[in-house]
């Protein structure tokens, strides 16, 4: 009799686990009511930062999010902007969890066709066949620029990341590598390592990292600078928290390193860094992002390059393009026949004033994209929006430009 | 004098908990896919979904019928991530090699067989706590699939010497659902309707009662690990058709996944007369809806996890109740 | 005392033989780094933290209790410890103080769900693993614990602390072990469950207080590990099972030269010949593929040998009587004749 009620007991449980988990989802659903004609066409000046367009567009987007690990820094930023994106327009947002194989993705995508999602959104993407399967379930594709030559002409491929003008072998990650490579290279550093993350488990987006970074030390070395690197000795393969990573840092740090490349995320070093006594000797630069972790790093010099890939600029036009598609305004994201690429400029940032005033301004919840911004560059919402408009708008968001 | 007393005894009736407990699991999944039908509004059932679901489940609902053979028999196979990510990575390399798809399936076969027979070899022979062993095999195994691609980090059929025709969806479905039903109805006649499954069984329950009944452990052992490395070279093969990519990530949560699903679906892990080859099924059916219902409704990460967690321990609370002893279990 | 000292030098004997060999291997090929200078510093570190996982994991596995947990509880801990040490400012005692309580609490949950629910020890851990790892997840939204730059809190990598902390376990573990009736009777329940619970020992008692400890020593190895990365980061999907992949040679070495002191000391040492292992090939240059791999075939290889080292004690014992009792018919014959 006990063992009988225990176990009803659990189902309840069991039930009300469920329903607690998805009645705390409600919060994450934007108001949805459709209100027809509110704030449909509009003339307004592109500028007007803080218009209220919680009702645009009038049927809620619903877009899948596929990333590669839930806990990056970079993906966690761009989560907190595509969430606020989702509170101020009628937008929703479905995360994947850590993708890392293709069936995996495949999945995600087949359950957010059946969730009903309008658009895929691949910050990371695996397989080719991926894409396909997007385009096959009748949802729209805006991702990484990888496989975008075999896509570009169908139209529901809407565009990719991208800091090129035309597709070419240097992708986004690559060119975040050479940034690394270069950046220490001209502030005088002799010696550098670099921590390759996933390059040696086969992950497409650390290989491309690492090339890049060759070639932006061979380029640095070409233009004069003294920096050395062996692309033997000079790599510390893996994860933190394995022992051999832990062996290869403290070997590394007895050498006579005075730079280190880091293609994830660099806090792991800092203490390794602080209690070898090389605080002051060694720079850091790292692929990474405007938060809490590189804050005091940044501020004391440890840290003295961050590539930062600025969420609302890189990504956001990737909002742009998919709210354009979804609402019927797929020939705004054309540049011809192929998709669109919105060319964006990626931020290496080296001046801790400049760090200091994007994160001050990321902490307050502003963005220097706005929801309202983001809204005029949708055809139905400014109807007089052309695909080059939005290009220059984006283009225009460099470094020097926008942080003052 | 004859002194007949009529003594009354009062029906000693115990609650059949273990009904309970070999129920749970169809009620577990029942339940699963009742709550998330209606959490998601019907999309759980839309013909769509029901579609993906099925390319969902094949992977690991295959590679667990088939670990029920060898987890019957009482051994614990922790390496079927790594064989099927080697395995998989072999026939990629083959098919891009030769254009050939069933090239690539000879060769999946052969090679997820030789570990097979491989393995159970080495489990009659060799005494070890054969648990661990095949967990550190496992991460040996992928390791050594990194070494042999190098720098080629993944493989693309799209690369092939000859081009390689890719399935539509409809035509995915139909080889999903038919490889998964001929493979469970051979599995499910050789567990239950066949000396073999007895012997699996017996094997399980008592190594030392098995080999004194006659039973040839060697024999059995290795037909379980070869009935398992079937299932795993159909997976394998699947995985292939469906996604065209493999790499050193392919299957990397499917170790995990199997365990789960087959507790889920209330296989006593130490294998023995209770096991049931419905299990596999139930199990990666139950797992499968479980994971693409919690995507559709748009939960965030740490919500997935809790409610994983939740229903994984209340569902296999439940179905114990079928193999509960006095002692705490090993 | 002939004893002791054929007990020191077999305890001994593997660390010492594996540390000439990388010394050697690694100076004549021009890598001198090894085993001197800052790269103790880092085996030490190395061989406590594995050390510690290591002894969490074999409190359970030698009663047949597989502990899937065993990352997940180790994240959690620490990032609700250095969490709390960071917000409350409690200095680094406080910290080691905080991530122990917690590390006990979560043992003594993991430890209560496995005997009241009567479930397979394997299956409780996964699930338990499933929800610490949802919760650490969740705690301080997905960031985990990030303590970089508090030198003050993060003491217990360096010197002499590190060596204070693996000091006092292994003193107190020898004891839990070898001299109190906890050890005596985890003992008996290990090599015989049921005669052990017909005697009368309390197996749900016993079971819980191995969890707890299992709990404790994974807060002290996850105080260790963030003070020297200084940052952990959550898990999600059972990922946090890699962390146990480090216990595995400890473990079996341990249990090769137990008999020579006791187990959590051949542990240590068990330890101590990974770390050297480790850093010896790493400073060859092997690739993490191929690290893995031969540390994979070494754990294999270690397993086989202390599976079926009794075949060879019994061999030689079987050589000894057929010796002895042919000298003894030899020397009946020879009388008789």
């Amino acid at each position: 009799m006990k063992k009988r009620l225990l176990s009803l007991a659990l189902c309840a449980v069991m039930s009300a686990g469920l329903i607690a988990g998805c009645g705390s989802s409600d919060s994450s659903e934007s108001s949805g009511t459709s209100s027809s004609g509110s704030a449909a066409e509009s003339s307004e000046e592109a500028s007007t930062d803080t218009a209220d367009v919680s009702n645009f567009p009038e049927e809620t987007i619903k877009i899948g999010v596929e990333s590669f690990d839930t806990t990056d820094e970079q993906f966690m930023a761009l989560q907190e902007y595509l969430d606020y994106l989702a509170d101020n327009m009628n937008l929703e947002m479905v995360y994947s969890e850590s993708i890392d194989s293709a069936e995996a993705e495949m999945d995600f995508i087949d359950s957010c066709a059946s969730a009903g999602c309008d658009a895929i959104f691949a910050y990371y993407n695996v397989s080719p066949e991926a894409i396909q399967e997007t385009i096959d379930k009748g949802m729209y594709y805006w991702g990484t620029e990888q496989y975008a030559p075999d896509y570009e002409d169908n139209e529901y491929y809407v565009g990719c990341y991208t800091f090129t003008e035309d597709d070419s072998e240097e992708n986004g990650d690559y060119l975040g590598g050479y940034e690394l490579g270069y950046s220490l290279g001209e502030q005088g550093v002799k010696h550098v390592f670099y921590c390759n993350g996933g390059a040696s488990f086969g992950v497409q987006m650390f290989i491309d990292r690492q090339s890049g970074f060759e070639a932006g030390i061979e380029a640095a070395q070409a233009d004069g600078y003294e920096i050395e690197y062996d692309s033997s000795a000079d790599v510390i393969e893996g994860w933190p928290g394995t022992d051999d990573f832990t062996a290869a840092v403290s070997s590394k740090l007895s050498g006579d390193y005075d730079g280190a490349a880091v293609s994830f995320n660099a806090a792991t070093l800092f203490q390794p860094i602080n209690d070898a006594g090389k605080a002051d000797s060694i720079k850091i630069a790292a692929i990474g992002g405007v938060n809490d972790t590189y804050y005091d790093a940044f501020n004391n010099g440890l840290v003295s390059t961050i590539v930062y890939d600025c969420e609302e600029v890189v990504f956001g036009n990737g909002i742009v393009a998919i709210i354009n598609a979804v609402t019927g305004h797929g020939d705004v994201t054309r540049d011809g026949d192929a998709a669109g690429r919105v060319l964006t400029y990626r931020w290496t940032l080296t001046d801790p004033d400049q760090f200091n005033a994007i994160y001050d301004m990321h902490d307050a919840g502003e963005y220097y994209i706005t929801a309202s911004d983001v809204a005029n560059l949708c055809a139905e919402y400014n109807s007089s929006i052309t695909f080059d408009e939005i290009n220059e708008y984006y283009q225009s968001f460099t470094l020097e430009n926008t942080v003052k | 004098m004859e002194a007949t007393a009529e003594i009354k005894t009062k029906a000693r009736t115990k609650p059949d908990t273990r009904l309970i407990g070999e129920l749970a699991p169809i009620v577990g999944l029942v339940l699963v896919v009742v709550i998330f039908t209606l959490l998601t509004k019907g999309a759980l059932l839309s013909s769509g979904n029901l579609q993906s679901l099925s390319s969902q489940v094949i992977t690991t609902a295959l590679v667990t019928i088939g670990a029920v053979f060898v987890f019957g028999s009482g051994y614990f196979d922790m390496s079927l991530g790594g064989c099927l990510c080697f395995t998989a990575v072999i026939g990629g390399q083959v098919a891009i090699a030769t254009g050939s798809l069933l090239l690539s399936f000879i060769s999946i076969l052969g090679i997820s067989l030789a570990f097979g027979i491989a393995k159970g070899i080495f489990a009659t022979t060799v005494n070890v706590p054969f648990f661990i062993f095949t967990i550190v095999l496992g991460s040996v195994i992928s390791s050594v699939v990194l070494v042999m691609l190098g720098s080629e980090s993944t493989i693309y059929l799209k690369d092939a010497v000859k081009e390689i025709p890719s399935l539509t969806f409809t035509q995915m479905t139909a080889v999903n659902v038919i490889a998964l039903v001929v493979f469970f109805a051979v599995c499910l006649v050789l567990f239950n309707y066949t000396p073999l499954g007895v012997c699996i069984k017996n094997l399980g329950g008592s190594f030392i009662a098995a080999r004194q009944s006659g039973i040839n452990t060697r024999k059995t052992t290795i037909i379980a690990f070869i009935v398992s490395a079937l299932g795993v070279a159909v997976a394998a093969f699947i995985i292939l058709l469906r996604t065209r990519t493999v790499g050193a990530t392919t299957a990397s949560g499917v170790g995990n996944d199997v365990m789960v699903a087959l507790v889920l679906g209330g296989m006593p892990l130490s294998g023995g007369p209770k096991s049931k080859i419905s299990a596999g099924l139930i199990g990666a059916v139950t797992i499968t809806v479980l994971n693409s219902g919690l995507t559709i409704m748009g939960l965030t990460t740490g919500q997935i996890q809790v409610v994983r967690g939740i229903v994984f321990i209340a569902v296999v609370f439940v179905s114990s109740f079928s193999y509960r002893g006095k002692l705490l279990p090993r | 005392m002939n004893k002791i000292g054929k007990n020191i030098v077999m305890s001994l004997v593997i660390p010492v033989v594996v540390y000439l060999f990388f010394f050697i291997l690694c100076n004549a090929t021009g890598n001198a780094g090894f085993g001197v200078g800052s790269d103790l510093q880092t085996i030490l570190y190395t061989s406590v933290y594995s050390g510690l996982i290591a002894m969490a994991m074999a409190i359970n596995l030698s009663s047949g209790r597989f502990d899937f947990s065993i990352g997940a509880t180790m994240v959690l801990a620490i990032i609700i410890g250095g969490n709390v040490a960071k917000d409350y400012n409690l200095g680094a005692v406080g910290l080691l103080i905080v991530t122990v309580l917690i590390g006990l609490a979560l043992g003594a949950v993991s430890g209560l769900v496995y005997t009241v629910l009567g479930l397979p020890p394997m299956v409780v851990s996964l699930g338990l693993a499933m929800i610490y790892e949802a919760i650490g997840f969740i705690f301080n939204k997905s960031k985990g614990v990030k303590l970089m730059g508090k030198n003050d809190l993060l003491i217990f990598a360096k010197m002499p602390w590190i060596v204070i902390v693996i000091a006092v376990v292994l003193v107190v573990m020898v004891l839990l072990w070898d001299f109190t009736k906890f050890g005596y009777e985890r003992k008996a329940l290990a090599t015989g469950q049921k005669i052990a619970t017909d005697q009368g020992i309390n197996e749900k008692k016993n079971a819980i207080i191995c969890y707890i400890i299992s709990g404790v020593l994974l807060g002290i190895a996850g105080c260790v590990y963030i003070s020297k990365y200084g940052t952990v980061s959550p898990e999600t999907g059972l990922s946090s099972s890699s962390y146990f992949m480090t216990a595995f040679l400890p473990m079996f070495i341990g249990g090769a030269i137990a008999k020579y002191s006791s187990q959590p000391i051949g542990i240590y040492i068990g330890a101590i010949t990974q770390a050297f292992i480790t850093s010896g090939l790493s400073w060859l240059g092997f690739s993490s593929s191929a690290m893995t791999v031969m540390n994979g075939v070494i754990v294999m290889a270690f397993l086989v040998y202390t599976s079926n080292s009794h075949i060879l004690v019994e061999q030689k014992m079987f050589k000894e009587k057929l010796e002895k009792a042919r000298a003894t018919r030899e020397a009946k014959e020879a009388k008789e004749g």
